[in-house]
């Protein structure tokens, strides 16, 4: 029942706010994204998830394999595994989803999410250098949205990650402190509608 | 004729070498096992002990440890509380199961989600001995000489989701659990071992309330 609320809010997904910010396009190019990929060999968070009024919590464990991949599996606190998701450079592949989580909406949503916190794209020089005042905006267009990494000035570290509609913004990652490789907290929150994702890492 | 019958004993005596788990026989006498482990039963009505909890994501070589404390008591409610490296408390009092992680709490009825409903049955069917009577698992026992090995393969659809066969260990001294091993049809498999075990000891009602 928890996954139907999760995929018939998602279908909502829309619509969106706009941003109050004015991007201006320098159409510069460099090589600012490629030095800032995580590092991490194996993390685990501690991950909470709210849609609507529903809760789940888990631990979520990211781990770079030796064939290049990079496995994204979250389970329970009991072992009770969610799903298994593979990424490699440009690519994504299901090992595992539990039957209820398993919709092409919600599996979409994830993969989207957790691919730019990876930074598993090839073409990170690609993306613009759009806009320089206290922050660095780096952006990508895509087929239906736009992908943006926020970073500090000298480009020592990734601020926030956004993903906008034009001026919508649909989608805001924001990035705490470093870890092993990785941000030590991530929050993905979606602007749209309540849905929250939250990883604080666990020292094992 | 005589080829053929020694070919068919052959054949099954093998089978049941292949099919006994490693270090286990298939058990002697299943009778006095199941009288005796009820009767052991009866005499517990509360467990309180520690756990340690291993998830083996066996293709990643990766093991998620943690730890925390069991509760029991009779007749259907179950504690288990988290303490290293993260806290989450569930709590199962009849029907009905508590959550709590490090943001938040929540209830609702096991009977909404069979998992739970499953697995509290296991805990509680384990505890009273009539884990064999489970009409939800298939179930075959083995033993060694400190241990008997209960092993549930699900019959449900719902559960055989999740798991492909639930491994229980129980002591030959007291008939307790020592061990849960949950494993899925990919080859991950997670175990609960209890250890410092104490019975009919100062477990309350107010360990299980849920709210």
């Amino acid at each position: 029942m928890r996954i139907l609320w999760l995929s018939s809010i998602l279908f909502l997904f829309g619509c969106s706010y706009k941003t109050s910010e004015s991007i201006v396009n320098t159409s510069v190019h460099n090589n600012c994204l490629s030095t800032l990929k995580p590092t991490f060999e194996s993390v685990l968070f501690n991950t909470q998830v709210d849609i609507t009024s529903h809760h789940l919590s888990g631990l979520l464990l990211m781990k770079k394999m030796q064939d290049d991949t990079t496995r994204v599996v979250f389970t329970n606190e009991m072992g009770l595994k969610y799903f298994d998701f593979e990424f490699t450079t440009n690519n994504f592949k299901v090992i595992y989803c539990m039957k209820k989580l398993n919709k092409k909406i919600i599996i979409n949503q994830l993969k989207k999410n957790f691919s730019l916190i990876l930074m598993n794209k090839t073409d990170l020089n690609a993306y613009q250098l759009v806009r320089t005042d206290s922050v660095k905006y780096y952006k990508l267009d895509g087929a239906k949205d736009q992908t943006y990494y926020i970073t500090d000035t000298g480009c020592t570290k990734i601020l926030r990650m956004e993903i906008a509609d034009g001026e919508k913004k649909k989608i805001l990652l924001h990035l705490k402190g470093e870890k092993n490789g990785i941000a030590d907290e991530i929050a993905i929150n979606y602007q749209t509608f309540k849905f929250d994702i939250n990883l604080k890492q666990i020292e094992r | 004729m005589r080829n053929y019958v020694l070919l068919f004993f052959t054949f099954f005596s093998w089978m049941s070498f292949a099919q006994a788990p490693k270090g286990y026989t298939a058990i002697k006498d299943l009778p006095s096992f199941k009288k005796k482990f009820a009767e052991a039963s009866k005499a517990v009505n509360t467990i309180k002990s520690d756990f340690t909890q291993e998830k083996n994501l066996s293709v990643l070589s990766e093991k998620i440890k943690s730890k925390g404390v069991f509760m029991f008591m009779k007749q259907n409610r179950t504690r288990m509380e988290y303490t290293s490296p993260f806290k989450y408390l569930l709590v199962i009092n009849g029907d009905k199961v508590f959550i709590k992680d490090e943001q938040k709490s929540n209830s609702f009825s096991s009977k909404s989600n069979k998992i739970f409903e499953n697995i509290n049955k296991i805990m509680i069917d384990c505890v009273q001995g009539t884990a064999l009577e489970n009409k939800n698992f298939t179930s075959v026992v083995y033993e060694n000489d400190k241990q008997y090995l209960l092993e549930l393969t699900p019959k449900l659809k719902a559960f055989k989701d999740f798991f492909k066969k639930i491994n229980i260990f129980i002591d030959k001294k007291d008939y307790s659990v020592n061990k849960f091993d949950m494993i899925e049809a990919s080859g991950d498999n997670t175990v609960i071992t209890f250890t410092n075990k104490q019975f009919n000891t100062n477990v309350t009602d107010a360990n299980f309330v849920v709210k």
